[in-house]
């Protein structure tokens, strides 16, 4: 018993230090108030908590995070959906929907980053999931296995999404500032 | 990832080094938030529990009142019913907390069962939670037409127009979950052509 609590405790302890940056940056994509924000960070760590009880080695410990970080962020959407009425759109749809910054020039990396969660804060959960799994370098067959989709629904939406950036993004940066690369470093 | 172009690289790479605070939590600290989370969740429950054990202790004063045995079965039913739809809120459970076994299923599996789950329990309201009080609610309004006999017309037009009211507004209750129902079929199937299209 004491053996199982200390193995749940180290594998918490080591998927925090894996996953901690992607998951707070998965709940920032989620909910775009800071306090909000952190307490959904606690939330998705207490679930995660909770659910390593039963960690049976089935899936990957990167997978099971991620599952269970998004079931948790996209839980949290859809009781935010009933509370204020928010509607999400498809990556179908976005190409028809005007940029609000479309004629202002992504300059530096936080101007990127502020378009990117702008534009993944529009998403319906699951394409937000397939954007995220994208931006954190994830594999289709990575994506598929969290999202339940089929690895060719995820490459098609892949695809989409890397129209969609290059659209937006593509012709006028992201361009690096002073010719340095990457921002503050957590991993 | 294949194919792979300078400009994806560069995208990922502005994502993945973004300034983050860094969680600090530590086991004991998530160890007791589960815990005050479970006593919040506990507590709700309470509060549930209680609001019905009011409204059942009112029924009961009132057949404790009534002389009458009709009158008395009314609102033994009554309470009869109140106690089966807390038990059957309890047993459908809420959608607030994320089961132990959400890292085994993918977003896909795990929405529709929760989407299936609240579209199951809106779909049957008519039989857990207005049908069980129906029983009493109408020995309850021929009671009050048997306990008038002198005016016997009178009394059972009140009756029925009454009857009506309440019909009207079970059935009024029963239509909004019928419709909300539909709407989750909607984001059911909508969740089922994601899975499949393309």
């Amino acid at each position: 018993m004491k053996d199982a609590e200390n193995i749940r405790e180290s594998r918490f302890e080591e998927a925090v230090a894996a996953f901690g940056p992607a998951m707070e940056r998965l709940a920032r994509s989620y909910e775009a108030d800071l306090d909000a924000c952190r307490d959904l960070v606690q939330e998705i760590l207490i679930s995660l908590w909770t659910s390593l009880e039963g960690f049976d080695g089935r899936c990957s410990m990167r997978t099971w995070v991620y599952r269970v970080a998004h079931n948790k962020a996209a839980s949290h959407v859809n009781r935010q959906m009933r509370l204020k009425q928010r509607t999400f759109v498809g990556l179908e749809d976005l190409p028809e929907l005007a940029d609000k910054s479309e004629g202002e020039d992504a300059v530096n990396q936080g101007d990127v980053l502020k378009r990117l969660y702008q534009l993944i804060e529009r998403l319906k959960p699951l394409d937000r999931q397939v954007m995220l799994a994208y931006l954190e370098g994830m594999d289709a067959a990575s994506t598929a296995e969290i999202t339940g989709l089929s690895a060719r629904n995820v490459a098609t939406k892949i695809f989409r999404i890397k129209q969609v950036l290059a659209q937006r993004f593509q012709e006028r940066g992201p361009r690096p500032q002073g010719g340095e690369q990457g921002g503050s470093h957590e991993q | 990832m294949n194919n792979e172009s300078p400009q994806d690289r560069r995208m990922r790479e502005i994502w993945q080094n973004q300034k983050t605070e860094g969680v600090r939590m530590s086991v004991a600290e998530v160890q007791a938030s589960a815990g005050k989370f479970q006593r919040r969740i506990r507590n709700r429950n309470a509060r549930e529990y209680v609001a019905a054990a009011v409204v059942v202790a009112f029924f009961g004063f009132e057949f404790w009142r009534a002389g009458d045995v009709l009158v008395r079965t009314g609102f033994a039913l009554l309470i009869a019913g109140m106690v089966y739809v807390v038990w059957q809120l309890h047993a459908r459970g809420s959608s607030k907390t994320l089961p132990r076994d959400a890292g085994l299923s993918s977003y896909v599996e795990f929405q529709r069962h929760e989407l299936e789950r609240q579209r199951d329990a809106l779909e049957r309201v008519r039989r857990w939670y207005l049908a069980p009080l129906v029983p009493g609610m109408a020995v309850l309004l021929m009671a009050f037409g048997l306990a008038n006999p002198g005016h016997a017309k009178q009394i059972w037009l009140v009756v029925a127009i009454e009857a009506l009211v309440m019909g009207a507004i079970l059935f009024g209750i029963a239509k909004l979950n019928d419709a909300a129902a539909r709407k989750l079929q909607d984001q059911i199937d909508e969740l089922e052509d994601g899975g499949r299209q393309d």
